[in-house]
């Protein structure tokens, strides 16, 4: 049976290396080409959903935007709500319109998807 | 048979991750799958065609090979451009091209999509 849904996971923060925007680009393709994508931010993931991001700042693209344009386009985005809560950060911190769920939960958001691809890096 | 996808995001490089994508993509070829690589922020080191390791696996050649099996492959063309690579830089054959285009074509045909990237 083909490919229908995708589930990105990214677990790294924004910024220092290329995972959380390079998986966040791959959702925001699949959800513009109509597919049923979905990024799950876990761990340090959860740093792209913060609002107010400046990533002008640093000259960098915005992992905030990318995330702001996979909602408006129907696609969801998931947090954790345990890495939130980690790191001083609460719901109301993040782009309207993350989700936030705990981590049981999360694992079933993952695994209703056909395919995971997780943005992780291996370093 | 079925058809898998390879979404490779590890560098040719920086770990046996683009080599174990492709033994995998040799024993699904084997048993009569179809097989998608699409290579994607680092990965598209894959498929630099003059690499030349004296120790490591030759990927270009290990693709190459592949690719004359009946592998699909496709990479991402802004991460080849962020890296300078060029369509005459890539294995030939092998398509400069997007997320939205071939890995969304590779992926809504595919009955699984297998990710590597480290």
């Amino acid at each position: 049976m083909p490919v229908k849904s995708l589930c990105v996971v990214v677990t790294r923060a924004p910024y220092g290396r290329e995972d959380a925007f390079g998986g966040l680009r791959l959702a925001l393709s699949g959800v513009t080409h109509g597919l049923q994508f979905t990024a799950v931010l876990r761990g340090d993931g959860v740093w792209s959903a913060l609002k107010g991001q400046r990533a002008e700042a640093i000259g960098m693209p915005s992992n905030e935007s990318v995330i702001s344009d996979i909602l408006e386009m129907g696609g969801a985005v998931w947090a954790e709500e345990g890495a939130l809560a980690a790191r001083g950060l609460s719901p109301g911190d993040l782009v309207e319109g993350v989700q936030v769920a705990p981590a049981g939960r999360l694992d079933g958001v993952i695994l209703s998807h056909d395919a995971t691809t997780p943005a992780c890096g291996g370093f | 048979m079925g058809e898998l996808t390879i979404l490779l995001m590890a560098g040719t490089m920086m770990s046996t991750g683009p080599y174990k994508a492709l033994r995998l993509a040799e024993a699904a070829l084997e048993r009569g799958h179809r097989v998608n690589l699409f290579c994607y922020g680092e990965g598209v080191t894959a498929l630099r065609a003059k690499q030349a390791p004296k120790a490591f696996p030759n990927i270009a050649e290990m693709t190459a090979a592949l690719m004359a099996r009946g592998m699909a492959v496709a990479a991402c063309r802004t991460c080849c451009a962020a890296r300078g690579i060029e369509e005459g830089d890539v294995v030939p054959g092998a398509v400069i091209g997007s997320i939205a285009r071939e890995f969304m074509d590779f992926v809504s045909r595919s009955d699984r999509v297998l990710t590597i990237n480290a």
